[in-house]
């Protein structure tokens, strides 16, 4: 199959990186290797979905335009007026060519899963495709793209429930495939609840050209899908004012590094800048002696959390979240325990660190069969531990309680521990939407 | 910028040429400014999208209302199509003023295209046409880019509705544009070979006129031309450029005799009765109603006994927009004429005129051959007691023409020889004497207003120049009646033909100088008749001649195609059969008596005729598919068996065609030199595809090898392999086509 070029899809073109650079976004689980700097979108034969339907559906429009097309015939033969005939041979051609065109243009049509985003809830997850139209002259054009089954069961084939599914229904749109190209495209969907699900089947309809029937091609290629815990914003120092901003742990004094921290002294050596010579050290020796300092080991966080309800163990696991996050803008090192979930990772920085942690709070739940294995805080690291109702008692050497209840006073203001939808449900206005038909922003 | 913005001109330019073709076909010039005003204002106050800057439950208000006017115009039974057009616009207008997604835009390019229809409906003139030729690309390419618009918006609306955030709004890539491009000229293609298939094998005349009323525009009766005149009245005469009808002349043997400075006088109507400044027709009694056959002359008069036919002309008229009753116009003077569609006609032998009784609203063809003729009005010639003039201060003034003219004006002295030079007399002394004029003076109430012309005014229009004549002379006993028609003096040289307008309606005089032999006469000053009828040569007369030329030539092929013009595309015969034409005529006979079971009858019939054509396809399939089954013979010929063993067993074995049809469908056809089984495994198409047909075939080389059985658990197990294998290969294009290798049905 010859490769060609350029995705036409919505957005698209940086869809590889949209995900990742959209706020919230943590990351984009991509099957298939795709090279963001290339243009050519290589077809993934292995990740190729399955056609299980073609339907033409007539809908509203077709109807109207139907019945114009018969109102012409009879008026032309009514009045005789040659235009009238010659209008009517026009609405008869425009059938005839939207149904050799559009089912020609979805007859050579293939899909594949490129990838999936995991996003936190709250946020636009995405979901990529590839697009492959094999037919030689007809382009494919006008092409949504919706996704029938959200399942919060990960199982392939499970039941859809829209009401517990992780996500939203996604929807996409790709302008052009064009003949013998394969193309790359996306869907966007809100993220609802956190934990894992799966999609199935995914539709793509038309009603090009002419807007008078719609095609459909269904296709099937289970995906399972991670949904990430809403990451709340916390306030300015507020782990500082959990922890006790001198009880958070220690600094160590491991080895030499650049700090404030004293470390050693030791004779000048050429290169040495000037400004580390310590003057009264080197006058009390008679040579020249410059001061070294310490490198500083970060603070080592664990956040806990705690036997708790259902209610609450999502309200914990939002708070924790948002630690996460801002321990990792204040360079922490980061550890999670939950001990009911069977959830253990010890400190560790990074972006892939981080995403792990969310990975498993997305996953957790209250009551699990698994326990945790391996070694918790060590002595010195600074451990939250996220319990019920409200917590009184004050930190103590890096150790300190949080309940769910205070969790409210955490938030930074315009945060809650419930994400607002990203926009507003869009207006329908009487009249139109009423000659229009019931299709909300149908063309 | 964006696709959306993209559209947003060409939606405006649509709406605008919608609006355009609404003016030209129903001449409110007014009223669609102010609606292409309000439209362009709309539009640039809505376009950016998705906001409204009137209230919905303004707009819908207004819908509302504009629907009630219509309820209510047609409750009063003045529905027609101009005044729906005219709903169709104030919706449009309203519609301008709202937001602007996909689904309005949608709405308003569908009632920009019934808005072009109903002015299609309205006026047939080829700016309608032209119109509607640069508005069905522009519709064309405008619906397929609004697909893509409505599919990306359909997608917001989805992710927007759920809370999601929006994908933005897609740029507009040069690619995109080429490839819509590309596809909105190869759907105007096709469209348009399609459109014009449909155009010409529809048969016409069928069904006409079944509905009533309804639709029944798109003719606008002649006008300029009366069959009465009523003089007396005062004011300016407006003279209107709009074509009348055109016609080519011809001698005997075909030549076009046309040319520009050669004036033809041609005659629609007579009239011989005056009252009181009222000139009518006296000889509707002579009137024959009489079925014109198409293309089969009707004769008017007989030619002069001696007189050969190369003196003949002939006419050709295309009246371009005829209403149902019409005069049929034509050159003294007429010996036959022929319609081009079968109609009723009046046809009067005494004053040869023709009106066409009934028929088709809208272009009308016909032929007249003229020529030397004696006409016929059935009264004696000794002596004419009809012929008289009820004005004793006319016949005075006719007396004294014809004695200043040395010739006896007492009638029952005169011989008729003497007509001519009477009727000659009068014809200079009216163009000598009187002033011809269009700004009418009033008549004074109680005045004749022949004498008042002949008395005071002293100066007028060609209907009193005609009407004094024929009254001078008809007061002395010469035998003249006054006649309208027009005067084809705009030869148009493109064409080939006259085009006579409304402002060329004319109006003089024929006089019987011999028994049975008329002559025609007209008092109007020739030079002012010149100037009046004849264009003047300018820059941009030739400009406008070659548009008239195109517009006949749109009328004539287009507007004018009827069922003679049909069949003459076809070689005289037509595409259609004569059972087709028997049973639509029947069609149009029953639905023309309103028979109530038509629609039954239909029904039943077409769903009869359904079951026969499925049924028949159904056996020919079958018998098909037995024939390729037998033209590939068995799959394997088992040896040492008895025929019903043989038979047995290669039935048993029947699911291997099955299971080579499905390899073969999914790209992977056996090769002849590959067994089932190494094919199987080279399927490289997933485990479960390889393990089903791998068990298949194993089950096949125990019916063919082994010559055995299959269990019934077996058969079982095939049907259900089968089936899931059919299920996994669904759809599937399986690769590593080896290309050049020849698929195989058969067993190797």
């Amino acid at each position: 199959m010859p490769l060609r070029k350029p995705q036409r899809g919505s957005g698209a073109a940086q869809a590889s990186t949209a995900a990742v650079e959209t706020d919230g976004a943590i990351g984009m689980a991509v099957d298939v290797a795709v090279d963001p700097e290339s243009t050519e979108i290589r077809w993934p034969e292995d990740a190729a979905m399955r056609i299980v339907s073609r339907r033409y559906h007539l809908h509203f429009p077709g109807l109207v335009y139907i019945a114009t097309t018969v109102m012409l015939a009879f008026g032309a033969v009514q009045s005789q007026n040659n235009l009238l005939f010659w209008a009517f041979g026009i609405a008869v051609a425009g059938l005839l060519i939207s149904g050799i065109v559009s089912g020609s243009a979805l007859m050579g049509l293939q899909m594949a899963r490129l990838g999936v985003s995991e996003s936190p809830v709250g946020r636009t997850t995405f979901m990529r495709y590839a697009l492959r139209n094999r037919n030689r002259f007809f382009p494919a054009m006008a092409l949504n793209i919706e996704e029938l089954d959200v399942n919060s069961d990960p199982a392939p084939g499970a039941k859809s429930d829209p009401r517990v599914a992780p996500l939203s229904l996604p929807a996409g749109a790709c302008e052009l495939v064009a003949a013998r190209t394969v193309v790359d495209c996306q869907t966007r969907a809100l993220a609802k609840r956190r934990g894992r699900g799966s999609l199935r089947r995914v539709r793509v309809w038309t009603t090009y050209p002419f807007g008078l029937t719609r095609k459909s091609v269904t296709f099937e290629g289970p995906k399972s899908i991670l949904v990430l815990p809403h990451v709340p914003r916390l306030k300015n120092g507020a782990l500082d004012r959990i922890l006790g901003a001198d009880q958070r742990g220690v600094l160590t004094a491991a080895t030499r590094g650049v700090s404030d921290e004293f470390w050693s002294l030791r004779e000048y050596q050429i290169g040495d800048p000037t400004r580390s010579i310590a003057w009264k050290a080197s006058a009390r020796s008679g040579q020249l002696i410059v001061r070294q300092t310490a490198a500083l080991t970060p603070v080592r966080l664990w956040v806990r959390i705690g036997e708790l309800t259902d209610e609450a163990f999502e309200t914990a696991v939002t708070l924790a979240a948002g630690m996460i996050r801002q321990a990792d803008e204040l360079g922490w090192s980061m550890g999670l325990w939950i001990p009911g979930s069977g959830v253990l990772i010890v400190p560790g920085q990074g972006q892939r660190h981080v995403h792990s942690l969310m990975r498993a709070l997305a996953v957790a739940s209250p009551r699990s069969l698994a326990r945790a294995s391996g070694a918790g805080p060590k002595s010195g690291d600074a451990v939250i531990s996220i319990v019920g109702g409200r917590v009184s008692q004050e930190a103590q050497g890096g150790r300190a309680s949080i309940g769910v209840d205070d969790a409210a006073e955490l938030l930074e203001k315009g945060e809650s521990l419930t994400p607002a939808p990203a926009v507003k449900a869009r207006e329908r206005s009487g009249l139109w939407s009423l000659l229009a038909g019931r299709e909300a922003g149908g063309s | 910028m964006s696709v959306a913005q993209k559209f947003q001109r060409l939606g405006l330019v649509i709406v605008l040429l919608a609006t355009a073709g609404y003016a030209l076909a129903t001449q409110e010039w007014a009223l669609a400014m102010i609606a292409a005003a309000l439209c362009t204002a709309g539009w640039m106050l809505t376009r950016g999208g998705s906001q409204r800057i009137v209230p919905a439950w303004l707009t819908s208000g207004l819908v509302w209302l504009a629907v009630a006017r219509g309820v209510f115009v047609a409750i009063m039974g003045e529905l027609d199509v101009p005044a729906f057009c005219e709903f169709l616009l104030g919706v449009i207008v309203v519609k301008m003023w709202d937001k602007k997604v996909a689904k309005d835009w949608s709405q308003a390019l569908t009632l920009s295209a019934f808005l072009v229809i109903g002015s299609v409906l309205t006026g047939s003139s080829l700016a309608t046409g032209v119109l509607l030729a640069v508005s069905v690309p522009l519709m064309v390419y405008g619906v397929i880019l609004l697909q893509v618009i409505g599919a990306g918006q359909r997608a917001v609306a989805i992710v927007q509705g759920a809370g999601g955030e929006a994908p933005p709004a897609p740029d507009w890539d040069p690619l995109l544009g080429a490839q819509l491009r590309r596809a909105a000229m190869w759907s105007l293609m096709g469209g348009l070979c399609l459109s014009l298939l449909v155009f010409v094998i529809m048969p016409r005349d069928i069904g006409r006129g079944q509905f009533g009323r309804w639709l029944q525009t798109g003719a606008r009766s002649i006008s300029g031309f009366s069959e009465t005149v009523q003089l007396g009245r005062s004011g300016t005469i407006f003279t209107s450029r709009e074509n009348a009808l055109d016609m080519a002349v011809k001698d005997a043997q075909g030549k076009n005799i046309g040319v520009a400075g050669r004036i033809f006088y041609v005659r629609g109507a007579t009239m011989d009765q005056y009252d009181n400044g009222s000139w009518t027709r006296a000889r509707q009694w002579q009137d024959h109603i009489e079925s014109a056959f198409a293309g089969t002359p009707i004769a008017i008069t007989r030619r002069t006994p001696g007189s050969s036919s190369s003196g003949d002309i002939t006419q050709e008229f295309l009246i371009r927009s005829a209403g149902k009753r019409v005069p049929l116009f034509g050159l003294w003077q007429p010996l036959s004429l022929t319609l081009e569609t079968g109609a009723e006609v009046a046809v009067n032998r005494a004053d040869l005129t023709v009106v066409r009784q009934s028929g088709a609203p809208g272009p009308l063809r016909y032929t007249v051959v003229s020529g030397p003729g004696t006409a016929r009005d059935g009264l004696q010639r000794t002596r004419r007691p009809g012929i008289d003039f009820p004005s004793a201060r006319v016949r005075e003034v006719a007396s004294q023409i014809l004695n200043l003219a040395a010739v006896e004006p007492d009638p029952a002295t005169r011989p008729f020889e003497a007509d001519s030079a009477a009727a000659r007399a009068v014809e200079t002394f009216l163009r000598d004497t009187f002033t011809y004029s269009l700004d009418q003076q009033p008549v004074p109430p109680g005045m004749d207003p022949i004498e008042w012309f002949l008395d005071i005014g002293k100066r007028g229009h060609c209907e009193y120049f005609a009407s004094a004549m024929t009254g001078l002379l008809r007061s002395v006993g010469v035998n003249a009646r006054m006649v309208t028609g027009y005067v084809a003096a705009d030869f148009n040289s493109t064409s080939g033909h006259y085009t006579v307008r409304e402002s060329n309606a004319h109006a003089w005089v024929e006089v019987e100088v011999h028994t049975g032999e008329w002559r025609q006469y007209d008092p109007t000053p020739p030079t002012t008749l010149r100037e009046q009828h004849q264009p003047p040569r300018t820059l941009t007369s030739d400009f406008f001649g070659f548009l008239d030329a195109v517009e006949y030539a749109w009328v004539d092929s287009v507007v004018g195609f009827d069922e003679t013009s049909r069949l003459r595309l076809f070689g005289g015969r037509g595409p259609t059969l004569p059972w087709f034409d028997r049973a639509t005529t029947a069609i149009s006979v029953r639905a023309y008596r309103g028979g109530g079971r038509l629609a039954r009858d239909a029904a039943a019939n077409g769903a009869v005729a359904f079951a026969s054509v499925a049924a028949v396809g159904f056996v020919i399939y079958w018998i098909v598919r037995r024939q390729r089954r037998a033209r590939r013979g068995p799959l394997w010929t088992p040896a040492g068996l008895s025929g019903a063993e043989q038979a047995r067993l290669l039935s048993m074995a029947g699911f291997y065609e099955d299971l080579l049809r499905l390899w073969a469908r999914a790209g992977r056809p056996k090769p002849v030199t590959q067994s089932p089984l190494t094919h199987a495994e080279d399927l490289a198409a997933g485990e479960e595809v390889e393990n089903l047909s791998s068990r298949l075939s194993a089950l096949f080389y125990k019916v063919r090898f082994g010559q055995q059985d299959l269990s019934p658990q077996e058969l079982a197990q095939v049907r259900q392999d089968l089936s899931n294998l059919e299920e996994a290969l669904r759809g599937r294009r399986l690769s590593g086509d080896r290309p050049g290798e020849k698929s195989s049905v058969r067993a190797s």
